[in-house]
């Protein structure tokens, strides 16, 4: 096969293209370690919204819309309101539509009652045992109102005889008669087309499922293939590659007993003597499986996708090598391919030849060729079942469903409002019910604060636009009304890369969309304190051996110790170890000499280095910043924020990172802008610049005066524990200093204060908890070991206002909101906003609709319950003992999310937001599909416009609850679920007292 | 302190698991959504009262001197020779294990009280991990083999159903029902060997040996010594996962993190050792037995060995590991290091127990582990590398990965015959069956046999 003439060749190219194509539905999750939230429908974006989710959901599996139990308990909790109803179903309907009416009922009041109501729906085998059971006619429906169940009643006792019961159960059965009788002759749903895989062909034919062959054996390989260290014996010959590696092991005599593996090892050696490639092997078992060239794309595409997480993995170390977090593997999605394909092969041929009886041999192309058999007429159950349920809930005249043409049309009206419609029709209203109150609010906050008295500020403080900085920011102005925020995305402009101290692997601090431009590293100031037997690696992998695992084991009552302390006191065991683990650091982040930067002996050591670029040589990124460079960094990062005067003595820089244990996900909890990890060097680099006389040089020649009195403090907002740790302070001034002071006291008490408003959402926590006890509690579940929760993270997301702090100030957004700091005046035409928008947009809607399609379905698209969770070769999670890789996060992390897509509000006009959108194609498009909100709030006439359709349109507010309270505690006390946004007066009393 | 108020301590040490079952059963019956706290109190406070119930009685004998505390709570039933006899012991090899049951479930409940939060099956949860603690201390308090077979056969029952906690996946289902045909084909091992016992010695209530705790009567001739003992070994294989029938083992950490801790890690699997210590008597008596004991252990430990170095997720890793130990404490007992056995059992028992729990530290283990290096990793395994032949490697690798094809024998070889002889006996009996009726059954021969199970579809 190493010559391939040109119809080879063609069916190579055919083959490639196949795989490309199929490759773009893998889900595209890096290795835990560098966990990056993104859309898990980043193919579909192309497509609007609702069309992405929805073939989204076909072509996965998944469900496409939250369950309708969900949209249940947010009707009965006003979530979604009838007024919502109605005008989602006004816009999807055509008047026409509207106005049909069958037996009194009005096709909008029906469509209405079926959403409101959402009476269940049941399956085939449900409808049979009500039947067998003899329920289906006992009683009306239990949502049946007072009302109508007179009219009901009254109508039974005049048609049928006997006591009002038998006569409602008479009236009752003659309804689903006469209902059975019309759908006979009514089409039934169309059937969801089949798949083409031999495997799904035989599973449906034999009852036998050949993936229970082949999938633990091919986890158990490419799991192997890819391990970066459990194991302790590696793969041999792995840089050869997967094919190769699989080709040598098991062409070997003297295999498996295992019958479906008979011929594997003569099928292996062939392909050894004739040198077979990846691709060849691919073609060979393709032909083998009789899978026509025409077929081999979707063939290839469900068989990746069956196994969609080792896929998946191979693609992300194909693609990006430098994810690998300890050992670069050259992985290729074609040698997975081969592999799997060749062991497919195997299995579903040996499913099909053991399901042959002797007597009637079968040719698999003659299986292939057979038409699917029909369906077998019979009544549509489940649907006469929903007709007839809402025959008794719609105020319907059950003596018109005489005729069957009436009966016909009324089972349409209940087909053509199936559940997906219903989920989509459902979804619009409560999205439409978010947005609704979310401008309502900011509107009349507005009118609001113009009655409230600016407070003086007495130092700023820039954090993350993280939407749990939402809440630490109100809480930190409620309680020293002197300080006023501003943020930034948290990595405050600096991508770098960067080495803490005693790392040997860099970590690119930065949004995944940038490359670091600058190494920056951290160094110990105090020689390295740590204790202990070495590193502790040698202890683990020999309580795993034989022999040094004997001693380590028979001396195992020690583990006892750590045992009970870490899992009975895990704040206090934790607080005795970190008290000599944290060393003193220094951050070298500038170049002193300005030739410095061209010395190759400063670029970063190792075979590790990382590289985005696909060119496999890692490359060479300069150390330290020239002064110029960390003038353009300050300048830039004040510039957006709309801070560019009036500078306090005390400008706080707050990054911030997550801290947990016992938890693979932990970059999931990290800042989206550091790429999943801590904002706290940022913080550092960027807060020392600014403090730098050369740099407020050059910052000065360009309009931004910076007093020398001004002093710029970095620091770190742990969202977990909730505590605040302030770094470098030398070299700061007395009325810094004295800011300083007031700041420090402030931190601590919105410490407590946001602790104590994010432990509403922990379900084992009391309510009635005090903040002192809060700020203990959210610390011990940092560290404790049997916390799936550490903190519920981005679980509220589910907006982004871009603007002034003026809008928001004071304004209980209850940490649903990404703040970005904004300032329109001197934007007219847009050009800071564009950079503005850039730069927190991509990341802002990755977070959220990871969330929105893990809450939606949390099998498919998210990781499942984290409790059976098995950690695999470092790169990924499997349910308990061998199962796919799970990819996106896991069910505990997105239980509470309400999926929305991000509303995003910016203050601008319509006029600048129309010419950057036409300037980015990109978000263009996004928005265009709908993937995410984008509104325009006009500041000045107080006004929203919606982007709907390549249009800005005025949006009018209607009016919601909300309300006004001294702090934000009033709001949410005693309360789990949603709360109003409110207003909230201590941001600004104190400052006027 | 009277004898009496001892025997009341040991009460203390065995019942209030039991008394957590049954609330926790009652309460599951009823429905509802008792509250995690209630739940999670009574099956962490029944652990703790029997841990400090062990403790005492420890004490109590320590500073007695005495060696058995004995409680007899009557007889079941009493035919001829053969008598039934309830009855606690407590001695120097079952307060180790209760203490040590008792203190890892303490601990283990603990861990699963915010583990579990918000999980649908936290009732099944602790009910289950109460039914396991309470079989434990059964089968470790028990004053007789016979007695202790309940415990035994719950322990089994509770490790079944917690593998197949997920039960809404296949995987867990497939799993369990795996480890419950193991425990099902050994504990017939146990049942044997007591009907044995009593057919030869007429009791399972022994008497002390050369051991401070009390072991199985040896039969006075040599061949009953021998089967009683080899049937005694056969019951422990499946439950201590040794070879060959191992392969249960690691694909048994299907459920929560913590019961595949207190389970597979620590408790459960050194059982086997467990029976094999109350019945060092009859090791000690053939050393047939005792040989194959360590034989067994051995070889178990090398199979262990081999496979877990290629396994590639933690718990699978962490599973072979114990599959290791536990050999080498079979062989420690075989050759008669009974309380070193003993030390190590708890040793490893405390040790796993702690490391499965935090397995999902792994990933940053290692980059802790490189910081403190101050470098790469070293990479693992070269004495592999550099000193076989490369053919050899390949095999030795590739047997390695496939569990050196112990599962493929088995199935293969005695699983597969099985089936299809039991198919070919259904296909006699249904012959057999239409012969007498007359006509032949509803049985499509067309059809194949997964369709014909759906009796709802066949009536439309």
């Amino acid at each position: 096969m190493n010559t391939p003439n040109s119809n080879e060749a063609e069916r190579q190219s055919v083959l490639l293209s196949a795989i490309e194509r199929a490759a773009h539905y893998l889900p595209q999750q890096a290795p835990l370690h560098a966990f990056v939230h993104h859309n898990p429908l980043h193919s579909f974006e192309y497509l609007p919204f609702y069309e992405g989710v929805e073939k989204a959901a076909g072509l996965l599996g998944a469900r496409a819309y939250p369950t309708e139990e969900f949209f249940a308990r947010l009707i009965s909790q006003r979530s979604i309101t009838d007024e919502d109803l109605r005008a989602v179903l006004g816009e999807s309907m055509e008047d026409s539509e509207r106005a049909a009416a069958l037996g009194g009922v009005t096709y909008a009041e029906f469509a209405f009652k079926r959403l409101k109501i959402l009476p269940e729906t049941i399956d085939e085998n449900a409808v049979q045992f009500l039947q067998t059971e003899e329920r289906l006619f006992s009683d009306f429906h239990r949502d049946v109102s007072v009302d109508r169940r007179a009219e009901l009643s009254e109508l039974a006792r005049t048609r049928n005889p006997g006591t009002s019961e038998e006569a409602n159960r008479a009236l009752l059965e003659e309804l689903w008669n006469r209902l059975i009788d019309a759908s006979a002759t009514l089409r039934s749903r169309e059937a969801a087309p089949q798949t083409i895989r031999r495997r799904d062909l035989f599973l449906r034919e034999y009852g036998v499922d050949a993936d229970a062959l082949l999938h633990p054996f091919l986890i158990r390989l490419a799991a192997a293939y890819l391990d970066q260290g459990i194991s302790y014996w590696t793969m041999p010959d792995r840089e050869r590659g997967f094919y190769h590696c699989f080709v040598a092991l098991y062409r070997q005599p003297f295999g498996s007993p295992e019958r479906w593996l008979a011929d594997l090892s003569d099928v292996l050696s062939r392909q050894h003597a004739e040198k077979f490639s990846a691709q060849d092997a691919c073609l060979f078992a393709l032909q083998k499986l009789q899978v026509p060239e025409a077929q081999w794309s979707q063939y290839i595409e469900e068989s990746l996708l069956s196994l969609r997480g080792f896929a998946g993995m191979f693609r992300q170390l194909e693609v990006l090598p430098e994810k690998a977090p300890l050992e670069r593997i050259p992985a290729q999605l074609m040698d997975y391919l081969a592999v799997s394909l060749t062991l497919e092969a195997e299995a579903a041929l040996y499913v099909f030849r053991e399901n042959q009886r002797e007597s009637s041999k079968l040719e698999l192309g003659h299986l292939l060729s057979r038409r699917p058999a029909l369906a077998t007429g019979g009544a549509d159950l489940p649907l006469v079942y929903e007709a007839y349920v809402m025959a008794q809930l719609a105020d319907l005249r059950l003596d018109s469903l005489g005729g069957k043409d009436v009966c016909e049309e009324w089972l349409r009206w209940n087909r053509g409002l199936d559940a997906r419609l219903r989920g989509r029709l459902l979804h619009q209203a409560f999205e439409r019910n978010h947005i609704e109150s979310l401008i309502f609010s900011i509107a009349e906050h507005q009118k609001w604060i113009a009655h409230q008295k600016q407070p003086k500020t007495e130092y700023q403080a820039i954090f993350c636009i993280d939407d749990r900085e939402e809440s630490y920011r109100r809480h930190l102005e409620e309680v020293d009304p002197g300080a006023c925020t501003y943020s930034f995305p948290g990595f405050f402009g600096v991508a770098m890369r960067y080495y803490a101290a005693g790392d040997i692997r860099p970590r690119d601090l930065c949004p995944v969309v940038l490359r670091p431009t600058h190494v920056v590293r951290e160094t110990a100031e105090e020689g390295d304190s740590s204790w202990g037997f070495g590193s502790g690696y040698h202890l683990h992998v020999g309580t795993t051996t034989l022999l040094r695992g004997f001693l380590l084991s028979a001396l195992g009552l020690i583990s006892v110790v750590p045992l009970v302390l870490a899992v009975l006191f895990p704040r206090w065991f934790h607080f005795k170890k970190k008290s000599r683990d944290q060393p003193k650091t220094r951050i070298k982040f500038a170049c002193e000499m300005s030739d410095d930067r061209h010395n190759p002996g400063s670029d970063e050591p190792g075979p590790h280095s990382p590289n985005r670029g696909d060119s496999g040589k890692p490359d060479h990124l300069p150390e330290g910043y020239t002064p110029e460079e960390m003038s353009q960094l300050v300048e830039s990062m004040l510039t957006q924020m709309g801070l560019k005067r009036d500078f306090a003595p005390l400008v706080l820089i707050i990054g911030h990172g997550s801290s947990s244990t016992n938890n693979p996900h932990l970059a999931a909890y990290g800042c989206g802008a550091t790429a999943g990890g801590c904002g706290g060097p940022n913080a550092r680099v960027i807060a020392q610049m600014a403090n730098r006389s050369d740099v407020r040089d050059l910052l000065a020649g360009r309009g931004i005066v910076i007093p020398e009195s001004t002093w710029f403090v970095p620091g770190m907002h742990d969202t977990c524990s909730d505590d605040v740790h302030l770094y470098e302070q030398d070299g700061i001034g007395e009325l810094a200093q004295k800011a300083l002071v007031s700041a420090k006291k402030a931190l601590e008490e919105a410490s407590r204060n946001n602790a104590h408003e994010r432990c509403r959402l922990f379900g084992e926590v009391s309510l009635q908890i005090a903040p002192e006890k809060a700020k203990s509690l959210v610390e011990s579940r940092s560290v404790d070991l049997s916390e799936a929760r550490p903190e519920y993270n981005h679980v509220k997301n589910s907006c982004c206002v871009v603007g002034r702090r003026e809008l928001t100030r004071g304004l209980f957004l209850d940490q649903r909101a990404f703040l970005t700091s904004y300032d329109p005046r001197g934007d007219d035409d847009g050009a800071i906003l564009r950079r503005v928008l850039l730069g927190s947009v991509p990341v802002g809607m990755g977070i959220n609709l990871e969330y929105f399609f893990g809450a939606v379905d949390n099998q498919v698209y998210g990781a499942g319950s984290k409790l059976p969770h098995n950690v695999s070769g470092l790169l990924g999670v499997m349910d308990g003992h061998s199962s796919d890789l799970r990819t996106g996060l896991y069910q505990q992390m997105t239980e509470l999310h309400e999926p929305t897509r991000l509303v995003t509000i910016v203050e601008s006009t319509p006029e600048t937001l129309r010419k950057i959108l036409e300037e980015e194609p990109r978000m263009k498009e996004l928005g265009t599909n709908g993937w995410f909100h984008l509104l325009c709030f006009d500041s000045q006439k107080n006004v929203f416009f919606r982007y709907e359709s390549g249009e800005f349109r005025l949006m009018s507010a209607q009016k919601k609850e909300d309300g006004t309270e001294p702090v934000s505690r009033n709001v949410y006390q005693g309360r789990r679920g949603r709360v109003p946004f409110s207003h909230i007066t201590a941001s600004f009393e104190a400052g006027a007292a | 302190m009277t004898q009496v108020q001892e025997a009341w301590l040991v009460l203390a040490a065995v019942a209030p698991p039991f008394f957590a079952v049954a609330v926790l059963a009652i309460r599951a019956w009823f429905g509802g959504h008792p509250s995690e706290v209630f739940i999670s109190k009574i099956g962490i406070w029944a652990f703790g009262v029997t841990f400090l119930a062990t403790l005492t009685l420890m004490g109590q004998m320590l500073v007695l001197g005495r060696h058995e505390v004995v409680l007899h709570l009557g007889e079941w039933f009493h035919i001829a020779h053969y008598h039934f006899p309830i009855r606690l012991v407590a001695d120097p090899l079952s307060i180790p294990f209760g203490l040590l049951t008792s203190g890892l479930l303490f601990v283990t409940g603990t861990f699963s009280r915010r583990y579990l939060h918000r999980e649908s099956g936290y009732l099944r949860f602790y009910l289950l991990l109460s039914l396991f603690g309470a079989a434990t201390l059964l089968l470790v308090f028990a004053g007789s083999l016979d007695f202790a077979f309940f415990g035994w056969e719950l322990v089994g029952l509770s490790s079944t159903l917690l593998i197949g906690f997920f039960h809404q996946r296949s995987g867990p289902v497939r799993h369990a029902f795996r480890a419950y045909v193991t425990y099902r084909v050994c504990d017939f091992g146990f049942l044997a060997a007591a009907v044995w016992l009593h057919h030869t010695v007429a009791t399972s209530t022994a008497s002390s040996g050369t051991l401070s705790w009390w072991t199985a009567e040896v039969p006075a001739h040599a061949h009953d010594t021998l089967i009683v003992g080899l049937l005694l070994l056969w019951a422990t294989l499946g439950k201590s996962g040794q070879v060959p029938f191992g392969g249960w083992l690691p694909r048994a950490m299907e459920g929560p993190t913590p019961s595949s801790a207190i389970f597979y890690g620590a408790i459960s699997v050194h059982l086997g050792p467990y029976l094999l210590l109350r019945s060092a008597s009859l090791l000690d008596a053939s050393h047939l037995v005792a040989g194959l004991v360590i034989f067994v252990g051995l070889v178990t430990a090398v199979h262990g060995t081999l496979v877990g170095r290629v396994q590639t997720d933690i718990k699978s890793r962490l599973a072979y590991a114990t599959m290791v130990q536990v050999g080498l404490i079979f062989a420690e007992i075989g050759s008669g290091l009974r309380y070193f056995a003993l030390i190590h059992i708890a040793g490893h028992a405390a040790l796993r127990c702690l490391q499965l729990l935090r397995s999902p530290s792994i990933v940053h283990d290692y980059f802790r582990f490189e910081r403190k290096l101050g470098a790469t990793l070293p990479r693992l395994g070269q004495h592999f590398e550099n000193h076989l032949p490369k053919a050899v490697q390949l095999w030795l690798y590739r047997g390695a990965l496939e569990r050196g094809f112990l599962d493929a024998i088995l199935i293969d070889r005695i699983v597969h015959p099985i089936i299809q002889l039991s198919r070919k006996i259904d296909a006699l009996d249904e012959r057999w069956a239409d012969f007498i009726v007359g006509s032949p059954g509803k049985k499509d021969p067309e059809m194949p046999p997964h369709k014909q199970l759906a009796p709802m579809e066949a009536k439309q």
